[in-house]
């Protein structure tokens, strides 16, 4: 499912009661219908509980519950662009770590921040991306880079910087 | 029960499609694809799998696309596929052309691609020099499951029909009755390919027995192993494979709806399912009245949201009811009482993918591969310190030593092998005093390791086997779903002991506590996943407990992997004074004159191993 996780600042309420509407009183869509408003969102904010618990009948704490049981699952604004980076065996004997690490030292990230302070990256860490072929991996929105050198995955994130900052230009 | 499946869209309308349209269907697709002096003479194949794409087999695709317009080659049609098997050796195409044999194109880039079209397609030559030569990798290896990949285009139903997709569904849906379907899987002797390696027909005939309607059939591609892309390789290459065989199974079962639980980290995967579930149901091979017979299936995607304890069969049931997947206590088992209390029968991706040849071949063709208790082929995915890494499907009773040193090519950069790890944090570790044990089942646990789903990461030297311990325990502490105490309690206090061992605070006695420990997590955890938490380290203290030993009591890492165990010093009888550490060393920590041995200025040095890394005589410990 591509999850595009773009910041929207203004969440959209009437977009979410049109999501939960199509799934009326089915509680068993709970994750179907979070999925789809972190899609559309780019994470799940907490405004959207009343609409989701009304429409599907699930609780606070059913949702609460769902949301951070699973790893896909972001409760506070993301990264435009997320990376994934593989922690798999194969990538992690192939130096998955200290590409991690590298990219977390460009980004000036600490050690518990997901999220750049310019909120232009989200680093996760993946169990396995399956593309043990090619490690170590990572993977920028749904772009995936293989054979990585620490040097390299840095490199991939400058590019996307460097795209961003053409932008503003 | 409608409304709760209706969940993913509309349905499709369809046509009354029968044998005669299935027949046709792939008597055009055998001819569009059969090259001839009056259309297309070649074919470029460009393999697209995602180990194709992240290696910028995209980037080759738009090559070929462009060389052939701009040279207006109209008789050489651009066509893509999924993995061809050989992933450290993507970007690959296959040519082929009339007048000479399909070649497999390796390690290509925009030039070498140009350079091929012009004297493979232009002139007739093959390149041979940038072309893969016969090797083990493919000689050693039965595709059956695999026999689609890199072959057919994933996106087109209609290439699969022309492989005999869907014959076998019509065949039981015209010819067989339910029971006779279950005989001939049973022939087979065909065990769930997730890794417990439960028979398949006596699943089957179980979720036939319970006659509680309705009755459901999950395909679990929840493929949550490290180091494991077996599941993703076959749903990315031969979808259809995957429903034609959940179809079967239904008929079997009698039911009429089916769930695909896909990793949501698999976003490739589950775009070409959601193709060709599309695709199936508009020709009438899925849905409603298939072949008008009168049967139904209906069958939908569900991406997961990223949680390992999915692959659990309870657990992932759960999840398709929209809840936490927590696993519950058998019994009951699925086949009673699994998805919304209803009768389920749910198997691995590989499993169903086995099913369509079963029937068109007999149960007898399938086992007539294989041991006494294993029948027929396994798909590995290798990975690690090999040289050729990649997707391979070998008969069931080879030996590892041939997995490893023939079709794997053997270690990369002349290292020594030290062991295979096999099924992942639920897997154990196969030494080289090992290597000669048949792959099989009741074989492979004799070892301490299991089949698991199929995941094989290959260790040389470098690897520590503590450090590799602590790799898998981390992972299944991260994955716990925290229900049980031996699991979410246990796993923790073993991470903390393996934490302690890697950075230098081993203490005597500390061996024992993690073996009994382990044994104990095994024996009380609630589920598969914490029943086999432990066995990285198990098997690891079982077969290498020299080198657990070496960490508490010398403080010593083998491997080198363990910073905390290194002294950065550079021992002068191994140093042959080449000077690569220098180079490598990104601090400049390091001095180094000719016929010297170099020196680690141990203030500067910031312990980043880039020196261990560059040193090819191990002499910097």
């Amino acid at each position: 499912m591509a999850m595009d996780s773009s910041v929207k600042k203004n969440i959209d309420l009437t977009q979410i009661e049109q999501i939960c509407k199509e799934h009326q009183g089915r509680k068993g869509d709970l994750l179907v219908v979070l999925q789809k408003i972190q899609t559309l969102c780019g994470y799940v904010p907490k405004a959207v509980l009343p609409v989701v618990t009304q429409r599907l009948g699930a609780t606070s704490s059913e949702i609460y519950g769902v949301l951070t049981f699973y790893n896909r699952f972001h409760l506070s604004p993301r990264g435009k662009h997320t990376i994934r980076a593989c922690r798999g065996t194969a990538c992690h004997f192939n130096g998955s770590l200290e590409i991690l690490e590298k990219m977390r030292e460009h980004l000036h990230m600490g050690p518990k921040q997901d999220t750049t302070a310019n909120t232009l990256f989200s680093i996760e860490e993946v169990a396995c991306l399956g593309a043990c072929g090619i490690a170590p991996v990572i993977t920028v929105d749904e772009e995936v880079f293989g054979k990585l050198e620490p040097e390299n995955a840095v490199e991939i994130i400058s590019r996307y910087e460097e795209a961003e900052k053409g932008k503003e230009g | 029960m409608r409304e709760r499946v209706s969940r993913f869209g509309k349905e499709q309308g369809m046509l009354n499609f029968t044998i005669e349209d299935l027949r046709k269907t792939r008597d055009r697709a055998r001819l569009r694809s059969t090259l001839k002096e009056d259309g297309y003479r070649a074919r470029i194949n460009v393999h697209t799998g995602t180990c194709g794409v992240g290696s910028g087999a995209m980037k080759i695709l738009d090559t070929v696309t462009e060389e052939v317009n701009r040279q207006n080659l109209k008789n050489i049609e651009v066509a893509t596929s999924g993995c061809a098997g050989l992933c450290s050796r993507e970007p690959m195409i296959t040519a082929e052309a009339l007048g000479l044999p399909p070649v497999k194109y390796i390690d290509l880039t925009p030039e070498k691609t140009r350079q091929i079209i012009q004297e493979h397609f232009l002139q007739g030559k093959i390149v041979e020099k940038f072309a893969l030569g016969e090797i083990p990798f493919f000689k050693l290896q039965v595709p059956r499951v695999l026999r689609n990949r890199g072959a057919i285009d994933p996106e087109n139903i209609e290439d699969y029909i022309a492989q005999d997709g869907y014959e076998a569904l019509y065949k039981i849906l015209t010819q067989m009755t339910p029971e006779q379907i279950i005989e001939e899987v049973r022939l087979s002797g065909l065990r769930g390919r997730g890794g417990a390696g439960f028979p398949t027909a006596e699943k089957w005939e179980e979720g036939r027995k319970y006659k509680r309607f309705p009755k459901y059939v999950i395909c679990n591609g929840d493929e949550g192993d490290p180091g494991a892309f077996m599941d993703r390789s076959v749903l990315e290459a031969d979808p259809h494979a995957v429903l034609e065989g959940m179809a079967i199974c239904a008929k079997a079962i009698d039911s009429h709806e089916g769930y695909l639980y896909v990793r949501a980290e698999y976003p490739l995967a589950i775009k070409r399912l959601n193709l060709a579930i599309e695709r199936a149901k508009k020709l009438g091979v899925l849905g409603k009245n298939i072949f008008g017979t009168g049967f139904d299936f209906d069958v939908w995607v569900y991406p997961g949201a990223g949680a390992f304890v999915c692959g659990e069969s309870t657990a992932l049931m759960y999840s398709l009811e929209g809840k936490r997947g927590m696993p519950r206590i058998k019994p009951p088992r699925s086949v009673e009482a699994g998805l919304w209390g209803q009768p389920t029968v749910l198997n691995n991706v590989e499993t169903f993918a086995n099913i369509p040849q079963i029937i068109l071949k007999g149960g007898a063709w399938y086992s007539s591969l294989g041991t006494e208790k294993s029948k027929g082929t396994k798909v590995f995915s290798l990975a690690g310190a090999i040289n050729n890494i990649g997707l391979v499907e070998v008969p069931m009773g080879i030996s590892l030593r041939s997995i490893v040193f023939d079709i794997a090519g053997g270690i990369k950069g002349g290292k020594k092998f030290k062991a295979a790890q096999l099924g992942g944090p639920s897997g154990g570790f196969v030494p080289e005093s090992l290597l000669d044990t048949p792959v099989d089942y009741e074989s492979l646990e004799a070892t301490g390791a299991i089949m698991g789903s199929g995941g094989v990461v290959i260790c040389d030297q470098s690897t520590c086997m503590v450090d590799a311990a602590k790799f898998f325990t981390n992972f299944c502490v991260e994955e716990s779903c925290g229900k049980c105490v031996p699991c979410r309690v246990g796993l923790q206090v073993l991470l903390k002991k393996l934490e302690d061992l890697v950075e230098g605070k081993g203490e005597e006695g500390d061996i024992e506590f993690l073996k009994s420990l382990g044994e104990h997590i095994v024996k009380s955890s609630h589920c598969g996943l914490g029943q086999s938490a432990a066995n990285p380290v198990l098997s690891t203290i079982r077969h290498f407990r020299e080198e657990f030993e070496e960490h508490i009591r010398d403080k010593h890492c083998r491997s080198l992997q363990c910073t905390a165990l290194i002294r950065f010093q550079v021992i002068e009888e191994k140093c042959k004074q080449c000077g690569l550490c220098l180079k490598a060393c990104p601090s400049g920590a390091i001095t180094w004159e000719k016929k010297q041995p170099a020196r680690i200025n141990l203030e500067k040095c910031t312990k980043c191993k880039s020196c261990i890394k560059a040193c090819k005589f191990w002499a910097i410990e």
